[in-house]
């Protein structure tokens, strides 16, 4: 039976609508997966971190070669390591706790490389290479357990940064993810306050939001300069009350004023 | 001999810091480091310089940085210098960043809390920043 021509290019009107429907659809599911995982993070909620990112890496599954499920799977790993690390430093974790929360940090990195990875092939953009390349810069910090691993893993995230920020100079969370070296590093591998300090107020600048402030915090705190610090932890808390890393420097401050 | 003498105490009361540009106004060449450690130093001598810096910030603002601002009142507070209560309550009513009025507001209250609850109305009724309101209503 022959279809007539008019008849063939309603058909793949059809098609072509029904397959805009989809990816319509499909787009819409990817921001509200995203949305809830950023949502959970500004929570600083680990639980609500791990359900929203469950989704993520579910989707994932039944869609590896979309860019945007494979930035938030390793945006979501990233978050939940972040909130170790911040109860690691800032909490009042015993020796024991610090040293599972210190393992699973490292798991969590080492998943978060794998999405990261990811990104660095699907992404075409430099936008999104340089995104690829911090949030791979990220899940490699976490990956540093001690000075053993520190030389391995130290070169390659700094390598990554610094292609994130060659691809896009303004790229502020990689801008951010540098000063976390600067914070986080022993002066012998580049650690630097004062560099935190000014690079975190850098990211300020141009993203006045909570993380920032608590950060500027905490490169403060660990400079004993707890007046300075707890003038970034009150900004950062008025943005958002449930900021850990700013609560926990708070009540360390407190403490170190009644003894 | 004398000179020498001379150098050798003023080196020991004012430390090894070189607070020349401070004491002679030459804020430019002020690095906030400087104010730090003047604070830390306690010393009285150099509190009258970081309050001439202070007032310098209200008749001046352009010769004397946000920064700098802040440091001196920390310092100021530091040192315990009482007669600086009233630039410090000046700068929480008029300075335009309410980083400064932040700090000056925390310096105000730990050198003197009758000071601050005395004038604590008026510091709050010239405030239109809510970051800043909450911190007097914390002090209070």
């Amino acid at each position: 039976m022959t279809i007539s021509h008019t008849r063939q290019r309603w058909l793949v009107l059809l098609l072509l609508l029904g397959f805009l429907q989809a990816s319509t659809a499909h787009a819409a599911e990817v921001e509200a997966l995203t949305k809830t995982l950023d949502q959970a993070v500004f929570k600083n909620d680990i639980s609500a971190i791990k359900k929203a990112h469950q989704e993520v890496l579910k989707a994932v599954e039944k869609n590896q070669g979309n860019l945007k499920l494979q930035l938030a799977a390793a945006w979501g790993y990233i978050a939940q390591a972040d909130l170790l690390r911040v109860d690691r430093h800032t909490g009042t974790v015993d020796s024991d706790t610090n040293k599972s929360y210190r393992a699973r940090q490292a798991v969590l990195g080492e998943s978060g490389n794998k999405h990261a990875a990811a990104t660095l092939k699907l992404a075409t953009t430099d936008a999104h290479k340089s995104e690829a390349h911090r949030l791979f810069a990220e899940s490699t910090i976490h990956r540093i357990s001690g000075p053993l691993t520190g030389l391995t893993y130290g070169p390659v995230a700094k390598q990554h940064v610094d292609q994130a920020l060659k691809l896009d100079p303004n790229n502020v969370q990689a801008i951010r993810a540098s000063g976390l070296m600067f914070l986080h590093n022993p002066p012998i591998n580049g650690g630097d306050l004062d560099k935190a300090v000014k690079t975190f107020k850098r990211c300020a600048k141009t993203n006045n939001n909570d993380v920032h402030h608590a950060l500027i915090a905490h490169a403060w705190y660990k400079q004993e300069r707890y007046d300075r610090a707890m003038h970034e932890i009150d900004r950062a808390l008025s943005l958002n009350k449930n900021n850990r890393l700013a609560a926990n420097l708070k009540t360390l401050i407190e403490k170190q004023n009644d003894n | 001999m004398r000179l020498l003498f001379i150098m050798l105490i003023t080196l020991t009361v004012t430390g090894c810091a070189n607070y020349t540009p401070l004491k002679e106004g030459h804020y430019n060449k002020v690095q906030p480091e400087l104010l730090v450690e003047a604070g830390n130093s306690g010393n009285p001598i150099l509190a009258d310089s970081v309050h001439t810096m202070l007032h310098k910030r209200l008749t001046n603002p352009e010769l004397v940085t946000d920064e700098q601002t802040i440091e001196g009142c920390i310092a100021i507070s530091k040192i315990g210098d009482q007669t600086a209560t009233p630039v410090l309550a000046k700068l929480i009513t008029s300075d335009a960043s309410s980083d400064v009025r932040y700090f000056a507001a925390s310096a105000l209250h730990k050198l003197s809390t009758e000071a601050f609850k005395a004038q604590y109305q008026e510091l709050r009724k010239a405030q239109k920043d809510t970051f800043v309101i909450q911190h007097l209503e914390s002090l209070r």
